[in-house]
């Protein structure tokens, strides 16, 4: 008897009431079984709930029109909305999850209505969405969902899931399945092991089955669900299985020799096209899997790489020579960096102004990686072109400017610390700078080491108001400088203690006699000696100065001091 | 929607759900379904029997509130539902979950049996 009917919904969730009255209805009216009227159910509520939570934007009111149509063996139902457009088809399978734990709420509706559904359809036109499910009817003596006779062709599982069997003619049906057996399995059951010959096909009826390719007992499995089947790669290629199949509790499987199998298949091609497809779906997930593992193993690789040369940059600008300043012996000045393994961002300059004047600065730059390194060549390079074109104006002009430059189009708000100094080797007048670092360590020849004074001072690149106050040192013959980054004084030993300010000062009060490449030596194995097994959390960076005067002239001793 | 609950032992509790687990059916039961499971730990039987219809609303549900209560060491045994409600549970995967038992007894014993390791 043919029937249509249509159904306006509005789009809120109330209006689903109404789905369960008119469904009735209808099922009455074209005597539809109580199995049909149940699936038609829960396929409308499904389908409509996913238009109403998801298809629009706004709080709108909007029209969902559904239409049923009865037709011989089947019936239709269509839901269109003019809401996003959605095709619910393209939203991957729910997989079945394995736990409670890991059981996850969502997506279940659109799995729902798509395997109750013999077939859906999606269409998009003129601005609307439209889904179309298709419901075969029951043959009368259709086998019920749980039947639970066990001998063979009588299955307790409605054929109508055997994914294999989809779509095919019933009278096909019952001639593949007369040709089964069925099995049960044990608990703990191995139905098939990596390596062995098999062939047979096996569906599941009832129960659990998992499937592990390291072993029998791998937490790493996962299930075959209901209707699905295993063991169709070997009797499609002859090759041996190629992982653990192992039962889960009390099982049922249907088992197909690969004989009787392929006699199906010349009997009900149906078969052979649903397998393709089972396949197809699966190679097209595996290749999800494997494609998203690939992006992430290249974003992985691409990231260490920038790190990598955000790093040689960072170290590569850094001044080398040995000795630093060969045109200047009257200062005798050695430096290193040791950069940490992820954090970064300390530098030092040491370059010659003219005859008589040196430039030394140390600073450390916020962030790490690609920008911070680009900040850094930044600043270095300002401060050189400002050093140089600007030699006669006082020390914080120079890095008023510095700072302002760096602050220009600084969206990400990159900072840095800086601690300059410009140095007359003949006369020993130093004129300093600080932009936020932390102190320098001083001593006057013969005296012990302290902390040197410091002018106010802001980090560099982040307010263009920010002011900068020069100092004045007097250098004497044999007075030293260390200047330092906390990479240092916050060195951590494997009980989290820090190095600290104070153990710098009496480690360094402990020094004794040191050329500057010997002062830097000595530090760097206090720390190691301090550190012990922790790691280096970040770049330690070290300038050290000693002042010889106009009469200095460097002995071989001096430079073999490393 | 109808809900009824009664304890038939310590920290033994058996609800009964009679009516339509759709949206509006959820909405009607959800709070004292959930101040019954999801606050303690308890062994909860809940009498499916009168459902006659489920949606994956329903579902959400009854995992939400199983989950709740295995978090608090309880578990949660649905008892006899008709065969199509059985059918979607087990097409969900439900029924790897929450345990679906059709025989009272030994769905109780097997409450206690949870409680009691």
């Amino acid at each position: 008897m043919d029937l249509s009917s249509t159904l306006r919904l509005s789009s809120n969730l109330e209006e689903l009431e109404r789905v369960g009255t008119w469904i009735a209805d209808i099922s009455a009216r074209a005597g539809l079984s109580d199995s049909l009227s149940f699936r038609l159910d829960l396929c409308l509520v499904e389908a409509v709930t996913n238009v109403i939570e998801y298809g629009f934007d706004n709080s709108e009111s909007h029209e969902i029109t559904v239409h049923f149509e009865a037709e011989n063996s089947r019936v239709r139902l269509m839901v269109e909305d003019d809401g996003k457009p959605f095709n619910p088809l393209d939203v991957p399978e729910h997989e079945q999850p394995g736990s409670l734990e890991e059981a996850q709420i969502g997506g279940l509706g659109i799995y729902l209505f798509r395997t109750y559904a013999d077939e859906c359809h999606y269409r998009r036109q003129a601005g609307k969405n439209r889904v179309t499910m298709i419901l075969e009817k029951e043959a009368p003596s259709g086998p019920k969902a749980t039947d639970t006779s066990s001998h063979p062709g009588c299955i307790s599982l409605d054929p109508r899931r055997i994914k294999l069997l989809e779509h095919l003619p019933d009278d096909q049906v019952e001639s593949v399945l007369s040709h089964c057996s069925t099995r049960s399995l044990s608990d703990g059951e191995i139905l098939l092991f990596p390596g062995k010959p098999n062939c047979h096909l096996y569906i599941l009826l009832s129960g659990r089955l998992r499937v592990s390719l390291d072993s029998p007992n791998s937490p790493q499995s996962f299930p075959v669900g209901k209707g699905e089947c295993v063991g169709e790669m070997s009797i499609i290629d002859g090759s041996p299985v190629s992982a653990y199949v192992v039962a889960e509790g009390p099982t049922e499987v249907i088992q197909v020799h690969e004989g009787d199998f392929w006699q199906a298949v010349a009997k009900a091609p149906g078969i052979a096209r649903n397998l393709l497809h089972i396949l197809a779906k699966r190679m097209r997930g595996q290749h999800e899997v494997a494609r998203q593992a690939l992006v992430r193993e290249l974003r992985l690789e691409h990231l260490e790489k920038e790190l990598g040369h955000a790093r040689r940059i960072q170290s590569g600008m850094l001044p080398s020579l040995d000795p630093l300043l060969p045109e200047h012996p009257q200062l005798d000045i050695a430096a290193s960096m040791e950069p940490a393994r992820e954090v970064g961002g300390d530098y030092y300059d040491v370059f010659a102004l003219d005859d008589h004047r040196v430039a030394v600065a140390i600073g450390d730059v916020s962030g790490k990686g690609m920008p911070a390194a680009l900040f850094m060549v930044e600043a270095l390079t300002l401060l050189r072109v400002e050093l140089t074109t600007r030699s006669s104006v006082p020390l914080h002009h120079v890095v008023h400017r510095i700072n302002l430059e760096l602050g220009r189009d600084n969206e990400i708000c990159m900072f840095t610390t800086l601690f300059l100094m410009v140095v007359d080797v003949v006369t020993g007048e130093v004129a300093f700078v600080n932009g936020g670092h932390n102190h320098p360590m001083f001593a006057a020849s013969g005296s012990a080491f302290d902390f040197l004074a410091m002018p106010n001072g802001m980090l560099v690149g982040v307010f263009e108001e920010a002011p900068f106050e020069t100092r004045h040192l007097q250098l004497s013959p044999g007075d030293q400088l260390l200047l330092y980054t906390d990479g240092i004084t916050e060195a951590e030993d494997p009980q989290r203690a820090l190095f600290s300010d104070e153990r710098l000062k009496q480690t360094l009060n402990a020094m004794g006699e040191q050329s500057a490449k010997g002062m830097l030596s000595y530090l760097r194995e206090e720390v190691k000696k301090f550190a012990g097994k922790a790691d280096q959390s970040d770049d330690i960076t070290m300038v050290a100065i000693r002042y010889l005067g106009n009469t200095g002239e460097r002995n071989e001793s001096d430079d073999a001091g490393a | 929607m109808k809900f009824e609950s009664k304890e038939i032992d310590t920290d033994l509790v058996e609800i009964t759900l009679v009516g339509r687990l759709d949206i509006q059916g959820t909405q009607a039961i959800d709070m004292p379904f959930t101040s019954v499971t999801a606050t303690r730990r308890a062994g909860v039987l809940v009498d499916m029997s009168g459902v006659n219809f489920i949606a994956s609303i329903g579902i959400r549900t009854l995992l939400t509130n199983a989950k709740a209560l295995a978090k608090h060491g309880g578990k949660m045994v649905l008892l006899n539902p008709a065969p199509m409600v059985f059918d979607v549970l087990t097409t969900s995967g439900v029924d790897h979950m929450i345990p679906i038992n059709d025989d009272y007894d030994s769905a109780v014993a097997d409450l206690r049996a949870a409680l009691h390791s």
